[in-house]
């Protein structure tokens, strides 16, 4: 009964065309007479959660000329006609506009392939990239100021979500919210081996679509959907959350929020002791062994163990100090955190800034060589003299930025709280010789976020900088001067979404904001704030 | 009619890191000032229900980060503007240097449809540091930057002090009522006709 229903529901998501844009007189020239333009009609337009651009050519109107020319000019017309390009399918997209003449862009497809370029006598080309930027991802290139890349994804995990198949998923997206179910697993592979689901609509678009589903045989594939298995987990793991919060929130109003969200900031954080100052502890009045409050305690739906004891940790370790089973270690802090006596020394391996497989005194020693590293790149600005600085304005402006913020970086927390604060003074030189060390990266807002806490618990400038800079390793791309990561990740977050919460999918579609700038500093400071 | 009428106005306040964005739109919308503010990431934004000339509007106070490597968001966020509130610091010179360049990235980004009328409104913040001491941009340089850009009406305020925010804000309604060009239509008596002499004078509009 299932496969007739999405049947159902795809032919019904076939037929609907949103056009987002459109306009007429955008003309090709491929041969250099005059009377050789195809003048058309550009659009694009939504179908199946995709965007599409289509082009299509007016009716003979230019073929008064020979009977040769007007052969010509048809093979032409409908060589170049578009019916449903996928911009999926685009690599980048060139605008030119020259001083004197018409603007014209050239699309570029992935295969390398390009179309002749579209003159717009009509104007459009600003709209048709504002559209563009609504619906796709789409930057500027650095090299070429009139390049627009489509679908440039530099982090493979962004690649891949980028590759899933939209089109057939979001039909059984579909298909899953119609029945107000999360049974993933059942719908993924009714598409799977739902071939001879019938397709209405356009042919150009069966065939994309057909094509699409020709994919589903890709070992690859499967692997994605197995991933994306695991996520509905966890959207049903949060659903649940999130209705036991509200149920909560009704009942002994905002406080209990106050713990709940705590207690869930701490499942993947292990950063409860700070956590402690950051949140205002006031649930000393509640009952800590509440129905709601233990389901908060699931981590990837399994129940949230002990943080890592001291002797746990020991017993990870050998003789000399190697950790004989990182994978079981990650396991076991991933589940239930760390003690916080431990927090110092177990952190430096969670941020990579130690081997697992490395030895005591080998640690010992790279932390020396290390702390002269780190000194050394520090003394390289704290040389930098007065008259120097004022004929260095790149250095004083990052200095200066750095300084606006460690000001205004968890200030309430008690280590960091007060006027003259050396820590504040420790966090900025941390920062500013993070620049000297990552020049190309230099300093982004956010980042005294992340350092903040990392240099409580290591108390220590050096391990703190080190630390630093190996998170930074992981999540620089985040903080590119061109927003690239960033943009990429919420790109990957709103395929999620669609693929998993279809409904909110559709609610952020009507309310414009698939962009998903709302989630911007969630994202870029890992939900500290 | 009457449902016609629009009740939204959405207003961008831009500038340098640090000047005080951020502690402006609290100070107006919750009256209150924090030394505790943290940089804002990305955009935050704030409303308040506002009543101006017998009608009531909904602010929405969209408050942006000032780092110049978040300014690719812009195109999300000044769509739709009604009005671009430019903040500088009085203390420090450069936050006035980059006026013209926020003014001009604004612009481009949001790209209005007519943007040699787009209303702008200047506020020079931190008024109050130091008496005054430490003050390095005069109030006679921030009005001729102002009458160079088709008299933008200017404030000087202190977030901190709440000195000239309120009155800032209304200003700030006023002109973003400007900027629509409907209103012409059902509210005539509201609405400059004339146009292009917005803020007569470069030390406020009202």
């Amino acid at each position: 009964a299932m496969r007739t229903d999405m049947a159902d529901i795809g032919s019904e998501e076939t037929a609907r065309m949103d056009v987002v844009y459109e306009k007429e007189r955008v003309t090709i020239h491929p041969t250099q007479y005059g009377s050789g333009r195809i003048s058309g009609k550009l659009r694009l337009y939504l179908q199946l959660g995709s965007l599409f651009l289509s082009w299509e050519p007016n009716e003979g109107v230019n073929s008064f000329s020979t009977s040769s020319v007007s052969a010509e000019i048809e093979k032409y017309r409908n060589l170049y006609t578009i019916q449903a390009l996928p911009l999926s399918d685009v690599r980048f997209i060139r605008r030119h506009t020259p001083t004197f003449g018409l603007e014209y862009i050239i699309i570029v497809l992935s295969s390398g392939l390009a179309f002749p370029p579209f003159y717009f006598y009509n104007g459009g080309i600003r709209e048709l990239f504002a559209t563009l930027k609504q619906h796709v991802f789409i930057i500027r290139s650095d090299d070429d100021p009139n390049v627009f890349l489509v679908n440039d994804f530099e982090d493979p995990l962004q690649k891949s979500l980028s590759s899933l198949e939209l089109p057939g998923v979001a039909t059984v997206a579909n298909a899953m919210s119609r029945q107000n179910s999360f049974s993933f697993t059942g719908s993924v592979s009714e598409v799977r081996h739902g071939d001879d689901a019938k397709y209405g609509g356009p042919s150009t678009m069966s065939e994309y679509v057909s094509k699409q589903r020709r994919k589903s045989n890709d070992p690859g594939r499967d692997i994605s959907f197995q991933v994306l298995e695991k996520f509905s987990l966890v959207t049903k793991f949060a659903r649940e959350t999130t209705s036991s919060l509200f149920r909560e929130n009704h009942s002994s109003g905002s406080h209990a929020y106050g713990r709940q969200k705590q207690e869930y900031v701490l499942d993947n954080k292990a950063s409860d002791k700070y956590a402690d100052q950051l949140i205002t502890p006031d649930d000393a009045s509640l009952p800590s062994d509440s129905v709601e409050s233990d389901e908060l305690l699931l981590v990837w739906g399994k129940k949230r163990g002990n943080p890592l004891s001291v002797e746990e940790w020991r017993a990870f370790l050998d003789p000399e100090g190697r950790i004989m089973d990182s994978k079981a270690l990650r396991k076991k802090i991933f589940y239930g955190g760390v003690d916080h006596v431990l927090r110092k020394e177990v952190w430096k391996f969670l941020l990579s800034y130690h081997e697992y497989d490395s030895t005591q005194a080998e640690r010992e020693y790279l932390a020396a060589m290390k702390r002269e590293e780190y000194e050394a790149i520090k003394s390289q600005w704290k040389s930098i003299s007065t008259t120097q600085a004022k004929r260095f304005t790149k250095f004083r402006e990052r200095k200066g930025l750095i300084d606006k913020d460690v000001v205004r970086t968890d200030r309430s927390v008690p280590y960091y709280e007060g006027d003259d604060n050396p820590n504040v003074i420790v966090l900025r030189d941390i920062l500013v010789t993070y620049s000297f060390y990552n020049f190309d990266l230099g300093y982004c807002q956010g980042m005294s976020d992340f350092l903040a806490p990392i240099l409580y618990v290591m108390e220590d400038e050096s391990e703190a900088f080190w630390c630093f800079a190996s998170l930074m390793e992981r999540l620089g791309g985040n903080f590119n001067r061109d927003q690239n990561g960033m943009h990429a990740q919420l790109l990957g977050l709103s395929k999620l979404v669609e693929l998993l919460d279809p409904s909110l999918h559709n609610y952020f579609r009507q309310n414009d904001c698939l962009n998903y700038f709302f989630c911007f500093r969630w994202v870029l400071i890992q939900f500290k704030r | 009619m009457a449902s016609r009428r629009r009740t939204l106005l959405k207003v961008i306040i831009l500038g340098d890191s640090g000047v005080g964005k951020t502690s402006l739109m609290n100070q107006y919308v919750n009256k209150k000032f924090s030394n505790q503010y943290k940089a804002t990431i990305g955009a935050d934004f704030l409303t308040k229900e506002v009543q101006f000339e017998d009608r009531l509007f909904t602010l929405q106070i969209w408050d942006t980060a000032g780092q110049e490597r978040f300014q690719s968001l812009g195109v999300a966020f000044y769509r739709g503007a009604d009005c671009c509130v430019l903040v500088y610091d009085v203390n420090s010179m450069k936050s006035f240097d980059n006026l013209n360049n926020w003014r001009e990235e604004f612009l481009i980004q949001a790209s209005p449809s007519d943007p040699d009328n787009f209303p702008f409104v200047l506020l020079g913040n931190k008024v109050d540091v130091d008496g005054g001491n430490s003050r390095v941009v005069s109030e006679k340089k921030a009005k001729a930057w102002c009458a160079s850009k088709g008299n933008i009406p200017y404030f000087e305020t202190s977030a901190k002090d709440g000195i000239n925010v309120e009155e800032a804000f209304q200003c700030i309604v006023k002109n973003a009522l400007k900027n629509e060009p409907e209103e012409e239509l059902y509210m005539p008596d509201t609405v400059d006709v004339v146009g292009g002499n917005r803020g007569q004078g470069s030390s406020g509009c009202c």
